[in-house]
């Protein structure tokens, strides 16, 4: 067995990597990545998950309702990390299937997979106390600069974390993009990661934080049809029912975190694409509390005043 | 709430688990009950919004969480949930604040039309608890006609909650976080609406906290304690006390505090820091704030019902008509005939049915009581 599969049953373990392989783990990773492009194509069929947040042992249902890989294709949208317990053994286990097996699976990156994110969100905070030092969240941060920012599935199916950009009408517009550096606050390449669809403007609407773009119908009408696209695919958004359409079926939101932050009590969801890019949505709970290790008990009872 | 509770203090406190599907406890009189449910689902988000006539809500509303606190004797029940404080949201509606970035986001001219949402996105609520009277159906049917209103209200007071009481250490017998409502903002920060709960042999002690942090720009905390020292009365005496801090980053930097949002992520940690912008303490006062006087009287061969109201403290008077009619009881303080009228029949009906009477139904009561040959005109 190699050292790599050796980590990968290690990983599903839910066992970190010492620091040492996590460094060479994104060397190589990084090799792969930098040769893909910022419209990554995609053969069908393929499994497409939404947001993970860390989430392991949900990862693992998911893993378990969709194959494992690589006897199944999977494209990951982004947002890996930040939020769950175990942020730092997702995205090294994602990674190293990645290094494993570079074209049976995708991934995309996420407004999370940012240095300012994690800072804020917990995976900084993670690395520092499961390695005592900051270097690992250095070399996946590393990493994140070299994720590709969407994916185009049998040019028909457009895949990318948040959604449009007011700056971008086609595909090759995207793959100018200088992506590898930290999301920006705007432009094109943090519209991709951050925007989200809004039922209630038509256009381009401006979030009330003065800072984000809200797309609607006409706007998604629009780039489906300059760019020869059925729908767009994308995450970003918890989703009670785990997938949601939106725009007479124009784009769907996916989202692959189940009982959210281990408390919201959703379902999570995955799409399946076959080589005909026929559509089946597969829909799954959070892990049972006794298969998920330690935490998730209640609180203790405090004197709080 | 998985926490063990020692059976031999529960027995000692006189509190009693229930044993129903709830999750609570009954002492002194209280019965105290806790909810913790899952996130709306898409199609109860949309009857919210239509409900709260709004297009925006928290993306994760706790909508079935809420923590109950009732006492038997006097019919008071206080209770939090997710519905009330965005009903406080919506008519508070801050205006929205900027996230740091806004400022780049200005010199990006675009020429299509763009609309700007700007609806207070960090959902921030001055609610503090709800409260209402309720009472078992067993007294709304029992033969007593003479009913005070009662509406629970908090009344400014000089008592403050004893802390140093509340720092002892008497074992919990019951303890719950109930989060009612969270948005992240869209990872500029946090929203969080959250009330803890703990119950102990002598009282019972409560935080309400709404915790905002937008991140870069600045930090609200709005916390609510309710403290109720049990005794044997029959109105209980609570005391509720607000206060609401908030600060901006550059406010903090001045200071010489850190900026970093990661120091921020604990309200309880750094809440001295945050200087307090509104304060007080109020006290629960249950008992009829007005009365209602019922007459009936004979003109020519109608009969005309008036109700009168005789309000104890004339400064509540705009604030009881302005509220919802639910609110407003049943109640009468008749010193004629239609003290008969309202002991056979008025009992039965809704308790808000004094204000839903039109003249036919009056006809129709008064022809009734006729019937029975009870009343005579005045």
């Amino acid at each position: 067995m190699s050292d790599l599969d050796r980590q990968i049953e290690q990983l599903k373990r839910c066992e970190p990597l010492k620091e040492s392989e996590v460094k060479a783990l994104c060397l190589k990773a990084m090799e792969i990545l930098v040769e893909e492009s910022n419209v990554q194509r995609v053969d069908a069929p393929v499994t497409i998950c939404g947001d993970i947040h860390g989430q392991f042992y949900d990862m693992k249902e998911l893993f378990k309702v969709g194959g494992d890989c690589p006897k199944t294709n999977y494209m990951f949208l982004g947002d890996f990390v930040d939020r769950g317990f175990y942020s730092v053994e997702t995205f090294l286990l994602l990674l190293a299937l990645k290094v494993r097996y570079p074209d049976r699976i995708t991934l995309i990156r996420g407004n999370h997979e940012s240095r300012q994110i994690t800072q804020v969100y917990g995976f900084y905070d993670e690395c520092l106390r499961k390695y005592g030092s900051v270097s690992v969240w250095r070399y996946c941060t590393d990493i994140f600069d070299y994720l590709s920012l969407s994916a185009l599935i049998e040019n028909k199916v457009f895949s990318v974390h948040g959604g449009l950009s007011p700056a971008i009408s086609t595909l090759d517009q995207i793959r100018t993009i200088d992506r590898k550096q930290e999301v920006p606050h705007d432009g094109a390449m943090c519209d991709l990661l951050w925007s989200d669809p809004e039922d209630i403007v038509d256009g381009w609407g401006l979030s009330p934080r003065g800072a984000g773009f809200l797309f609607g119908d006409s706007v998604v009408t629009s780039f489906n049809h300059s760019n020869s696209i059925d729908y767009i695919c994308r995450a970003h958004q918890l989703v009670m029912e785990g997938y949601k359409w939106m725009f007479k079926n124009q784009i769907v939101t996916v989202w692959s975190a189940p009982n959210y932050c281990y408390r919201c009590g959703n379902v999570a969801a995955i799409l399946e694409l076959d080589e005909n890019l026929n559509k089946q949505f597969r829909v799954f709970d959070a892990a049972p509390q006794e298969s998920r290790g330690a935490p998730a008990k209640k609180p203790a009872p405090d004197y709080f005043l | 709430m998985d926490v063990e509770v020692d059976d031999k203090d529960l027995k000692a406190a006189g509190a009693e688990v229930l044993t129903d599907d709830r999750h609570g406890l009954r002492i002194h009189g209280w019965e105290i009950v806790s909810c913790n449910g899952s996130i709306l689902n898409s199609s109860s988000l949309i009857t919210w919004e239509e409900k709260l006539k709004t297009s925006h809500l928290p993306e994760m509303v706790f909508g079935e969480s809420c923590l109950v606190l009732k006492h038997a004797t006097s019919g008071t029940k206080i209770h939090f949930n997710a519905f009330d404080a965005l009903t406080g949201w919506k008519q508070e509606a801050l205006p929205p604040v900027e996230v740091p970035a806004a400022a780049q986001w200005k010199f990006r001219s675009k020429p299509f039309q763009q609309v700007i949402l700007d609806y207070d996105y960090t959902f921030t609520t001055p609610y503090c608890g709800s409260e209402t009277m309720e009472f078992d159906t067993e007294k709304k049917n029992s033969e007593e006609f003479l009913e005070a209103s009662c509406s629970p209200c908090w009344e400014d007071c000089e008592e403050q909650i004893d802390v140093v009481a509340l720092a002892s250490k008497e074992p919990i017998l019951f303890y719950d976080e109930v989060v009612l409502y969270e948005d992240e903002l869209a990872d500029n920060g946090v929203s969080l609406l959250t009330v803890k709960v703990r119950v102990m042999p002598s009282c019972w002690f409560l935080l309400l906290r709404f915790w905002l942090r937008v991140d870069g720009v600045l930090m609200r905390l709005r916390d609510t304690r309710m403290h109720c020292i049990f005794s044997d009365s029959a109105n209980p005496i609570v005391l509720r006390e607000s206060c609401w801090r908030e600060a901006t980053f550059e406010a903090l930097a001045a200071k010489g505090y850190p900026t970093d949002s990661a120091s921020y992520s604990d309200p309880s940690i750094i809440s001295q820091r945050l200087p307090i912008i509104k304060h007080k303490t109020q006290k629960l006062r249950v008992g009829p704030l007005f009365t209602e006087t019922i007459k009936f009287r004979r003109d020519l061969e109608d009969w005309r019902c008036q109700m009168i109201y005789t309000y104890k403290d004339e400064g509540h008077k705009d604030m009881e008509r302005g509220r919802n009619n639910r609110r407003i009881t049943g109640y009468c303080d008749c010193q004629n005939r239609g003290l008969i009228a309202r002991s056979q029949f008025f009992r039965d009906l809704p308790r808000l049915s004094p204000f839903k009477l039109n003249e036919n139904s009056i006809r129709q009561m008064i022809g009734q009581v006729k019937g029975g040959g009870n009343v005579d005109g005045d």
